[in-house]
């Protein structure tokens, strides 16, 4: 479809002209207006007078028994509650650490965690990658020194370890 | 049990994981029976959020069946069902009992920018999600609402989020009787967002979205006007055009940080991570406002910063309001209008997926393929007391162990009738 230029459009525009039949009711929508009462509204206001929520029981909650958790650093100490999946550990983990002391305003600390995100995602494909490599060269070496010391046809030749190597 | 977890950007597989445990006297642990795909799940899947851990299971919108209790919970009882609001409040801090429970200081050690959220990072606390078969629900007694007998799980799921998230958007824009509302997005929250306008009273309700089956969706679930940005040459001039040249008194972003529409916006924080994603529909929302309107943001978007139009906001005299949804206030309240028939929360739900093929449901939903508005994942799972008497079944004999089943323990396969299902797919 041509795409409706601007001027076009300013020219089929009317300022002046009111919107009447936008501007009533709309019996024919379900619930229209049923919450247009402000009262009717969960949000309004914004802060309500301090009261618990729920069924909560406690001034202040118990507090969850600590485990490795990052906290930021202008907190000092873990939440009464946390999550405890994934805790740090690794390389990732260290940068996770370094970011965590870097206050939250500075665009640094998310970079930093960025990083680790990446270093965590593509770090384990490269491990996977370095041990197959491995695993072949192992194999490799191992097919030489049978080859020297014996006559009979080679258990692990060039073609057998390619087909293997995708299995690793 | 099974979980989706997240190996990478665009990576997710479903894996064992060890079954989640009592860790605090008013936790408990569900059996999950309903969990959706939320669009704000993609960020994590894009990989645009810090703190996103390889091995972190995501789901923060989902229904599930009591099956372990917590030594100090009063509200709840094995065998409730419940739907549970993504954010993790504690109830009573300064922020929870004024009823910012989307706040609380009590629940995300890791950042102050929200409260603890299910499956969303370690910024949001470190929380495993709800898409697998169970799941920790930290402070029972607050966040979890028992479902009514007559309403079934799907009625009432979306309570978990995108409703009162869209609720919560339109409420921002202060809409009075008769105003235009402009709704930037046709994803799930700018549907509920359109359709709970209309609630508040608006005049007139136009969705932008560049998607047309979604804007096809939008006309018949939210009864709305609809614009495709890209069949039009300039967006805010036309939008401008269709409101009296002024602009409407009410827009809302319903989109976030993966915006569509703006080459620059794209390049500097899809790309090069000089801002953080993309605030086209900020910057479209507050040109496209009249001078002293509403500009009301939804949208996700994270740290540190982005490009927006502030100086137009301000010379504008526009009121700015955005923020997390504090869920739980909303939920009797929106339950009410479900249960009326005012609106239809699950017709929204047009895919159904086993929980083993979460992976395919992530692309689906991620590319808009097959009409995809929003994707439903069934996990399924037994009962934990019947997954143990299974679980020790199996340990007999070596013989009798079923194959199929060791392999889904390792996540490699679909379990028994999952095995090779066809999408469980709704027309809309």
């Amino acid at each position: 479809m041509a795409k409706r230029k601007g001027s076009d459009q300013r020219k089929a525009a009317d300022p002046g002209a009111a919107q009447p039949q936008h501007l009533h009711a709309h019996p024919e929508i379900a619930g229209w207006g049923a919450d247009l009462d402000p009262k009717n509204r969960p949000g309004v206001p914004l802060a309500r007078t301090p009261a618990p929520v729920g069924e909560a029981h406690w001034d202040e909650p118990e507090r969850q028994a600590p485990q490795p958790h990052l906290v930021r650093m202008e907190l000092g100490q873990l939440t009464p509650v946390f999550g405890t999946a994934q805790p740090p550990r690794g390389l990732p983990g260290a940068i996770r650490r370094v970011a965590y002391r870097v206050p939250e305003h500075r665009a640094r600390r998310w970079l930093l965690l960025l990083a680790a995100d990446r270093v965590e995602a593509y770090g384990g494909r490269l491990a996977t990658g370095a041990l197959v490599a491995g695993a072949v060269l192992a194999l490799w070496r191992y097919r030489s020194s049978g080859r020297r010391g014996r006559t009979g046809p080679a258990r692990f030749g060039p073609r057998r370890m390619a087909r293997l190597a995708p299995t690793l | 049990m099974r979980a989706v977890t997240y190996e990478g950007p665009y990576r997710l597989r479903v894996s064992a994981k060890p079954t989640p445990r009592i860790e605090h006297p008013n936790d408990v642990v569900l059996r999950v029976t309903r969990t959706a795909i939320c669009g704000s799940d993609l960020h994590l899947y894009h990989g645009l959020v810090p703190d996103t851990r390889r091995g972190h299971t995501f789901g923060h919108e989902f229904t599930g069946v009591v099956e372990e209790i917590g030594g100090s919970v009063r509200s709840l009882r094995k065998g409730d069902r419940v739907v549970v609001p993504f954010n993790i409040s504690c109830g009573t801090c300064f922020f929870c009992s004024r009823g910012l429970t989307g706040l609380c200081e009590n629940t995300n050690p890791n950042s102050e920018i929200a409260s603890g959220v299910f499956g969303y990072s370690h910024t949001t606390g470190g929380y495993d999600g709800g898409q697998a078969e169970y799941v920790r629900v930290p402070f029972a007694d607050v966040g979890p609402m028992k479902i009514p007998e007559d309403m079934s799980d799907e009625d009432v799921l979306f309570l978990s989020d995108v409703f009162p998230t869209g609720y919560q958007a339109a409420e921002m824009g202060g809409i009075q009787a008769g105003d235009t509302v402009v709704v930037f997005g046709a994803g799930p929250v700018g549907l509920f967002a359109a359709r709970s306008a209309w609630l508040l009273g608006a005049g007139r309700v136009i969705v932008v979205d560049h998607v047309d089956y979604r804007l096809e969706f939008a006309r018949r679930f939210a009864q709305v006007e609809t614009l495709n940005f890209r069949e039009v040459d300039d967006v805010v001039l036309h939008l401008k055009d269709m409101t009296a040249g002024r602009g409407a008194d009410v827009s809302i972003d319903a989109v976030g940080l993966e915006a569509d529409g703006s080459w620059l916006h794209t390049a500097l924080g899809m790309g090069l991570f000089l801002e953080a994603g993309a605030p086209t529909a900020i910057e479209w929302a507050v040109h496209a406002t009249r001078k002293g309107g509403h500009v009301s943001i939804i949208g996700v978007y994270g740290p540190p910063f982005n490009l927006v139009p502030i100086g137009t906001a301000m010379n504008k005299n526009l009121t700015l309001r955005m923020g997390q949804c504090n869920v739980k206030r909303y939920m009797p309240h929106l339950l009410e209008h479900i249960r009326a028939g005012r609106v239809d929360a699950k017709a929204i739900i047009t895919h159904r997926f086993p929980l083993d093929r979460a992976p395919e449901a992530y692309r689906i939903f991620e590319r808009k393929e097959d009409g995809c508005v929003k994707c439903v994942l069934l996990p399924e799972a037994e009962p934990l007391q019947a997954a143990a008497r299974a679980a020790a079944e199996a340990s007999g004999p070596r013989s009798e162990r079923a194959e199929g089943s060791r392999g889904a323990e390792r996540g490699l396969a679909p379990r028994g009738a999952d095995a090779g299902r066809e999408p469980l797919k709704e027309a809309p």
